[in-house]
């Protein structure tokens, strides 16, 4: 065999390989998309017809539409506040020079690894035994703990995302408009901010995914009146087995992808 | 994902650093210091069904934790995060070299295929693998279908179920670890091997794998960590049968209402997450530092 065919049967043999490790990597969500138009509850393969009942039959899910509202407002609240107070965050540790800073930056992203339920539990306990004996108001099962369990992974998405493009932005610009007597606020707003806008676009954008998506941090403050999206569908799943679940995601997954596309256009968020 | 940092300048002297990061420090000594803090002082507390949130100092939480069974559950939890990480590493790796490797539609197609997921709440990806693994799922059909088995072949409520589960939903953040280091190495050294006569597999071993490790010990410890804090996997895949640390967790807060324990195991869990953390940070620099020399 000459090194030209084994070289050619290998790159086949890769690509076959990388061609699986995707189709394992893109089953999950696949599948729920297919199971959204089966007709039938159990699952089929090949497909038995074609159906959007399931689709209609989310709308007579309250429970599951208060989800899609609350997770909206709660991410959208949670991700202004993130900005808020990401942005100065990320600035002041990738412009400043005081020291520790790197322990500061640690700091701040070590909830993006620490175990999301235990921080939540945490809350809870903090909120159940020190906040409400002090303040005298039952909080858990209203929104606010639900919005600041939130902010524990927005504000680190937000403190990242803006970091790393202040830290690919050109410095040198900046310290000429410091040099030639703009304040530390003018530099900021007239130099910097314009250079890093894609990077906040982009910041904000994951801030909002992660918190619609996430499940860890809003599983003990849900109550009767308030829930998020995959709560109400995990308590869905727990209960009943038809694929009105995968409907619902399925929407979810198009909105996502939407957002994405949409961010990708005007910021390029994949660098 | 390491951005360069060739120029921290100081724009900002202290006392404005200090005044910008301010809001997010209380912020974050309310919500994630404090929090934990208490936890700390919640684990002294006796350990019983509905325990009360007062009572006289002492470790007997810390002593059930020494039990047969939470020490089971504790390294049931370990070995599946394990085995996660090992599965994410070999199947992450290819993937990141063929993006590294390929241009044009092809390059921006894997790496929206390997991102997308990322956004897709873990709940739905977890729901998704319910429906492939169940009794009456995908994988079971197809072989009634080919008439391989008459029986279903119990799937859920194993480790196995859990480890997959796991490994696609981290395989993500492996890829974009590994593809971080790898664009960063010149793809010279690789051809200088080739031509000095290597085979394409002897120059990748030698030259390649080598350099990627600080990359590839960076997604393992992130896969390890996220892993052993995740709970809708284990809790949908693995049910009863699978316990692991954070769904044991969840039980005792929830239904025995013994957040003594609750606490005890959410610290050691956070113990053993910031060991492996320290460990792996360690050795990253190690070799790091090896390689500049």
């Amino acid at each position: 065999m000459t090194r030209w065919t084994s070289g050619a049967i290998g790159r086949v043999l890769f690509q076959l390989l990388v061609f699986a490790i995707f189709v394992f990597l893109l089953a999950a969500p696949s599948i729920v998309v297919y199971y959204s138009f089966s007709p039938t509850v159990a699952l089929h393969f090949p497909p038995e017809g074609f159906t959007w009942r399931w689709y209609l039959n989310v709308l007579d899910q309250p429970r599951l539409l208060n989800g899609v509202w609350q997770s909206g407002l709660i991410a959208g609240l949670a991700t202004i506040l993130a900005l808020l107070l990401g942005v100065p965050t990320a600035y002041a540790l990738t412009r400043g020079t005081m020291r520790g800073r790197r322990t500061l930056e640690t700091f701040f992203l070590s909830p993006l690894i620490l175990p999301g339920l235990v921080l939540a539990i945490g809350i809870l306990m903090f909120i159940v035994a020190i906040v409400q004996p002090l303040v005298d108001i039952t909080l858990v099962g209203s929104l606010p703990p639900l919005l600041a369990a939130h902010l524990i992974v927005t504000v680190p998405w937000v403190i990242r995302t803006v970091m790393s493009s202040l830290n690919t932005t050109d410095v040198a610009i900046e310290e000429a408009a410091r040099g030639l007597g703009a304040s530390p606020l003018q530099v900021f707003w007239l130099v910097t901010l314009p250079s890093i806008k894609p990077g906040i676009v982009a910041g904000a954008l994951f801030a909002f995914i992660v918190s619609f998506g996430n499940f860890a941090l809003s599983l003990f403050f849900a109550s009767g009146r308030v829930t998020t999206l995959p709560v109400a569908i995990f308590e869905y799943v727990d209960r009943f087995q038809d694929p009105t679940v995968a409907a619902i995601s399925t929407i979810v997954i198009g909105l996502t992808m939407i957002l994405v596309f949409l961010g990708d256009r005007f910021a390029k968020i994949w660098n | 994902m390491h951005p360069i940092r060739s120029h921290d300048v100081g724009i900002l002297d202290n006392h404005q650093t200090l005044f910008l990061i301010a809001p997010a420090t209380f912020v974050f000594l309310v919500l994630l210091v404090s929090p934990i803090v208490f936890l700390i002082h919640l684990s002294l507390l006796p350990s019983m069904p509905n325990a009360s949130l007062t009572g006289p100092i002492g470790f007997n939480g810390y002593a059930e934790l020494g039990d047969s069974y939470h020490l089971g559950i504790l390294w049931r939890t370990i070995r599946i995060s394990g085995i996660t990480t090992l599965g994410c590493l070999l199947l992450g790796y290819p993937i990141a070299l063929s993006i590294i490797r390929s241009r044009g539609w092809w390059r921006s197609a894997q790496i929206v295929f390997v991102v997308t997921p990322l956004f897709v709440s873990i709940v739905v990806r977890t729901y998704g693998w319910v429906l492939l693994l169940g009794n009456r799922g995908l994988i079971n059909g197809l072989l009634a279908w080919v008439g391989f088995r008459d029986q279903p072949v119990r799937l859920l409520g194993t480790e196995a179920a859990v480890v997959i589960g796991l490994m696609e939903a981290l395989l993500p953040f492996m890829v974009l670890s590994l593809s971080a280091v790898l664009s960063r190495i010149d793809s010279t050294l690789e051809e200088a091997a080739r031509g000095l006569g290597a085979s394409p597999i002897g120059a990748f071993l030698t030259v390649t794998l080598p350099l990627s490790l600080p990359g590839a010990l960076a997604g393992c410890l992130l896969v390890f960590m996220v892993s052993m804090g995740s709970y809708v996997t284990p809790a949908l895949l693995g049910g009863s049968e699978v316990r692991v640390m954070v769904t044991e967790i969840y039980t005792q807060v929830t239904t025995v209402f013994n957040w003594p324990l609750a606490a005890v195991l959410s610290l050691t869990l956070l113990a053993v997450s910031l060991a492996v953390a320290g460990l792996a940070s360690r050795l990253i620099r190690t070799e790091r530092a090896r390689k500049t020399v």
